[in-house]
């Protein structure tokens, strides 16, 4: 619907805009290509080869001032990666919004506005706007990704105190995304982001409670595996105490409305040449059955040569999924012992197994440079080096989930344009 | 000799010394010129950088909105103005610039090409705020900074 919406706009916008010089048209590309080093892993659409378009992305905006007080932006951004099952490269819709600005200091923006979960949250796709190919995957985590944008609107307050310029921002609004074959719904968003700059130093802090849902296909025959346990005759007869809990576990294997706290903050300290930052997130849910919990951060450091200048970022990422429930049904091996009922074991093995995949813990260094070859384009390499955690792969997907590979190594480049 | 070799360090400080305060001069001639009828009689170095990196929309203590205008990208008043004034080198304004205007935040700075046209645009523009080398601004314009 937004598209058809999106498209009026641009259709109205572009055949109005003829001569007019309050309208603005702009944009931004990039061409990005990388690879990874073993056959049977995955990682962001990189395989054992190159190719050209998980970094890629074309977006169009469009700004109008239509008043003093009133104005408007759209944007549309074409993805060579998402998470979401779409062709590649299809149109999304990234900010469409009107501006209303009372006085000089203070704006309220009503529409499809962006959700300040990130240091460049505003500017995710505009590659330019940051030193590397992309963003740390240990604090911009990729299950974050469906609430990236938000329908609703925030306002926005510029103040100062003394020599420290402070930006307040409160927002409000609803998402929904496709995911990895989940269906994921924000129901609501609200939350307050908080900007500092001083002298060389740049401060964020964002928190905000989101009510999630998520749709899960996959677990649906695990849920329904559970809930035939509960009313099994053999297991209420030998243990209703078992049964309880598969009712129990049956029913958290749905997840809806879920309330979850998002805290995050960035720290930037660029004395000179040289650029000092970091950001860490904090991903909790108030359950803690079929739920998502996570952490991580980065620290990153660059010096500018002339038009060189060469990076190297650090960074942990921990995600913790469903540890509640887990835990909860290997537990009922003490109630209905393991070898009684090879269904159930089977049922316990596999939903253990499956909620167990979603755990991550990596850690991963980066060395890369920038090169401004252009005023407005710059050239981009970088390796990535990721340390498996615990048994897991990381931000990879690995074919074979019982192969565990201790480690994986990413090459990629990019030349981001603005225009 | 060895007279000589003093006399040439001396000369050479003398040029070091004069190419320095020239320099300095250069930098100094950079002003902030503002409409006649603004209200506003001085801005601080920190207001004029809010200004014109769009972190302030309004004159201070007014409720005047800014037009800030920028001589054009490949001028030398615009690079000496971001470089000594607003403290940003070319290739930071533009990453600074890209990530403002990506942003939804609305307005740049509007772009007016030529000095002269600047001038004219301050003069009957009450709003409207612009840099300009000292030696080409006329009693058209009110000087803002350096006050």
């Amino acid at each position: 619907m937004f598209r058809v919406i999106l498209a009026g706009i641009i259709f109205l916008l572009a055949m109005s805009s003829h001569g007019d010089d309050d309208w603005r048209f702009s944009g931004f590309a990039s061409l990005g290509a990388g690879r990874i080093y073993a056959d049977d892993q995955r990682a962001i659409g990189y395989e054992n080869e190159w190719s050209f378009d998980s970094d890629s992305v074309l977006g169009l905006q469009l700004d109008k001032e239509i008043s003093e007080q009133w104005g408007f932006t759209g944007q549309i951004v074409a993805n060579g990666f998402n998470y979401t099952g779409e062709e590649l490269y299809t149109p999304e819709l990234e900010w469409l919004l009107l501006r209303f600005e009372p006085t000089g200091d203070m704006q309220f923006r009503f529409g499809r506005v962006r959700n300040p979960l990130y240091l460049y949250s505003t500017t995710l796709e505009v590659g330019y706007t940051y030193p590397w190919v992309r963003p740390s995957a240990n604090a911009y985590p990729s299950f974050l990704d469906p609430f990236k944008h938000l329908d609703g609107m925030d306002f926005v307050y510029n103040t100062s105190h003394g020599d420290v310029d402070v930006e307040y921002q409160i927002f409000a609004g609803r998402t929904s995304a496709e995911f990895r074959e989940l269906d994921i719904t924000a129901h609501s968003v609200f939350g307050a982001n908080i900007i500092t700059r001083w002298s060389d130093f740049t401060w964020r802090f964002n928190t905000e409670i989101l009510d999630v849902s998520i749709l899960a296909p996959t677990t649906d025959p695990l849920k329904d595996g559970f809930e035939a346990a509960a009313s099994n005759a053999l297991i209420l007869a030998l243990s209703p105490q078992a049964a309880e809990e598969f009712l129990y576990i049956s029913n958290n294997l749905e997840s809806r409305h879920k309330q979850v706290n998002y805290l995050s903050t960035s720290f930037m300290w660029e004395p000179g040449l040289w650029v000092l930052m970091s950001e860490v997130m904090y991903f909790r849910n108030e359950d803690n059955n079929f739920s998502n919990d996570a952490d991580g951060f980065y620290i990153s450091l660059s010096y500018q040569f002339n038009d060189i200048t060469p990076y190297v970022t650090y960074g942990e990422f921990h995600n913790y999924f469903s540890d509640g429930i887990t835990d909860r049904i290997t537990a009922t091996e003490s109630l209905i012992p393991v070898g009684l009922d090879q269904n159930l074991d089977g049922l316990r093995d596999l939903t253990s197994a499956s909620l167990k995949n979603y755990n991550t813990e990596q850690e991963t260094i980066v060395l890369g440079f920038r090169y401004d070859f252009h005023v407005q384009a710059s050239f981009k390499f970088e390796v990535e080096y990721f340390n498996f955690i615990k048994n897991t792969s990381g931000s990879f997907f690995v074919e074979d989930p019982t192969a565990n590979p201790d480690d994986g190594l990413m090459t990629s480049f990019v030349i981001d344009v603005v225009f | 000799m060895a007279g000589f070799t003093s006399k040439s360090l001396t000369l050479v400080k003398v040029a070091a010394l004069a190419s320095s305060i020239l320099a300095a001069q250069a930098q100094a001639d950079m002003v902030v010129i503002v409409n006649p009828e603004n209200p506003i009689t001085s801005l601080s170095k920190k207001d004029v950088q809010r200004l014109f990196l769009g972190r302030m929309h309004q004159f201070p203590d007014t409720n005047i909105k800014v037009e800030s205008i920028d001589n054009s990208e490949s001028s030398e008043e615009y690079e000496r103005f971001y470089a000594t004034i607003i403290n940003m080198n070319k290739s930071k304004l533009k990453r600074y610039r890209a990530y403002y205007l990506f942003s939804g935040k609305g307005r740049l700075p509007t772009q007016i090409e030529n000095t002269q046209k600047i001038l004219n645009y301050i003069s009957t523009t009450k709003n409207a705020i612009a840099y300009m080398d000292e030696a080409n601004i006329n009693n058209t314009v009110k000087v803002v900074y350096p006050d």
